[in-house]
């Protein structure tokens, strides 16, 4: 039998499914949804002009595409960067893991973690081959003799390096080590904007090579698990710091779940946070809201996934009653699964939608039908959105 | 009497929930999405658009209703609610806290898509008898932005806190 994306002639992908995690090209589809997009799109660009750099929430409840608007913004800032932005983005995805102890110090470790330390060393080096005295040129870049310091045993290789790595991600590390790197404290002994200050200091490194760091983060609503109020506060107060226009350096757009924005992580949403960064950054993606933003969403879904010339050609061949812009749907099956979908607001997301389509889709390879049919879709369609 | 503002809106100040239906029922757009925001809803029984006859014709091309009201208390109100909820097609939500009227008639051309917000119920009265005032906005120009917005916001309602769903729109299983 002829394989699933020949038999609905899909174009270079093995389903109808969409996962940028999986297939980083995917973070290029936003489908059916053009509020949100330039919503999103207007403020990023706003954010290089000030001049200064991104700092968005990105909020809406399980399966709305928060994770896929962050990455279509990754992509965005790779493929039709802002024209006020003059460096080359340096993106960081990350998926914060927060348990209920969890605080500022294992945050800032989590951040620096992913952004590795080959990378930072790396900046470090560059900067070295570019300046005459590599110190002096870190001073300027950090109000921290300490953080200059830490970031110049960076240049080496060894011991030291990991060193230096280890207090600037915030560890805790031995008297001895201390006297070693030549500093007077471990990293955040005096609270977060310790740790803000040692990374805005990298991103104020990166540009120096050229770069631009933004950290997008996803599934904040792990936030939520701190339990503690000493560790809440650290955290909120990173992000305080970090939201500060002092802080026209490092960007980040962090996700997270929730049904209204009172919903959300309090680190996240109280009114200092909201001042600072402005309410216009924080951007709900919701619902599909009616029967037609769902069959939009279809509509764009599948004119991008199915080789529109193969179809046709298909359509034609085995005389289908069918126009390539539900194929491989037939145009009564496309309105009733976008009926079922936008039945209850709820359920019309596009995670619910995609599935259903992709069920769909299989059930008719399974029945080797050329088409999803009526028939299908009253099968499918209740298991997903009932 | 209508005042345009621009083209793409007017303030009406006779009869405003009327000029909605009638644009409604004697222009026949081809619609998409008819959104009913109205704290209180009436059969319309006795006027020259009955809210049946409305209902019906959207039935016979399956066109989505989605309407938010509160939950009916007054027998006016009950009847109306009634016959919204003979109908497959409608979707009927109930929210205590609703004082917004708006109504949106969102169509495939947004072009010709039109909203009307402002004072006057869905009832007899509201129709037909008060002194009201609103606002309507034509999908041209300008105005695209502003139907839209508005058809986005009725939407919204429906899953704001406090708002409960009395009847679905309901998918009739075909082959």
């Amino acid at each position: 039998m002829m394989e699933f994306r020949e038999w609905f002639c899909l174009r270079n992908r093995a389903n109808f499914t969409i996962d940028p995690k999986v297939n980083p090209t995917d973070a290029r589809f936003y489908f059916g949804r053009d509020d949100i997009k330039d919503k999103v799109l207007k403020q990023m660009r706003h954010s290089f002009a000030a001049p200064g750099t991104p700092k968005m929430m990105i909020w809406g409840p399980y399966g709305s595409g928060k994770t896929q608007t962050l990455f279509y913004l990754d992509w965005t800032l790779h493929h039709d960067p802002p024209s006020y932005l003059q460096l080359q983005p340096h993106t960081v995805h990350l998926d914060i893991e927060v348990q209920s102890k969890s605080n500022a110090s294992s945050l800032h470790m989590q951040l620096l973690e992913t952004l590795g330390k080959e990378t930072v060393s790396n900046w470090v080096r560059e900067l070295f081959k570019q300046v005459p005295d590599l110190k002096a040129t870190l001073m300027e870049l950090t109000s921290d003799p300490n953080v200059a310091t830490g970031l110049e045993h960076l240049r080496t290789f060894g011991d030291i390096n990991l060193t230096a790595w280890r207090w600037l991600t915030g560890q805790t590390i031995s008297t001895k080590e201390l006297e070693t790197l030549g500093v007077t404290r471990n990293l955040g002994q005096v609270g977060a904007g310790d740790m803000v200050v040692a990374l805005i200091a990298i991103g104020k490194l990166a540009e120096r090579n050229g770069a631009k760091l933004i950290f997008l983060l996803d599934e904040m609503e792990e936030l939520q698990n701190v339990r503690t109020g000493d560790a809440t506060e650290s955290i909120h107060q990173y992000f305080r710091r970090l939201s500060d226009s002092a802080n026209s350096t490092v960007g980040f757009m962090v996700g997270f779940k929730a049904n209204t924005l009172s919903e959300g992580p309090r680190i996240l949403t109280r009114e200092d946070i909201g001042t600072r960064i402005g309410t216009h950054n924080y951007i709900e993606v919701g619902h599909l809201p009616a029967v037609s933003d769902v069959k939009r969403f279809m509509e764009e879904l599948l004119e991008h996934l199915v080789d529109t010339d193969k179809a046709n050609d298909k359509i034609q061949t085995e005389a289908l009653e069918v126009t390539v812009k539900t194929y491989p749907f037939a145009p009564s099956a496309f309105e009733l699964l976008a009926d079922y979908a936008s039945q209850d607001p709820y359920k019309a997301l596009p995670r619910n939608i995609i599935n259903a389509i992709n069920e769909c889709a299989i059930q008719a390879w399974d029945e080797e039908k050329a088409l999803v049919d009526d028939q299908i879709v009253n099968d499918v369609a209740p298991l997903v959105f009932a | 009497m209508s005042i345009p503002v621009h083209r793409f809106a007017q303030i009406v100040t006779d009869r405003p929930a009327e000029r909605f239906l009638r644009k409604l029922f004697i222009g026949k757009p081809d619609l998409e999405t008819l959104v009913i925001v109205s704290p209180f809803i009436g059969s319309l029984a006795g006027t020259r658009f009955e809210l049946r006859e409305l209902c019906e014709r959207l039935s016979r091309t399956n066109t989505p209703v989605y309407v938010l009201t509160r939950e009916p208390v007054d027998d006016y109100h009950r009847e109306g609610v009634a016959v919204l909820l003979q109908y497959d097609n409608v979707e009927v939500r109930y929210n205590q806290a609703l004082h917004a009227k708006l109504y949106v008639s969102w169509t495939r051309e947004v072009s010709d898509a039109f909203a009307l917000f402002g004072s006057a119920n869905l009832t007899y009265p509201g129709v037909e008898g008060n002194i009201e005032l609103g606002m309507m906005v034509f999908g041209k120009g300008p105005g695209r932005d502003l139907v839209n917005r508005l058809y986005k916001w009725g939407l919204e309602l429906r899953t704001l806190a406090g708002t409960t769903v009395a009847k679905y729109r309901k998918v009739a299983r075909r082959l």
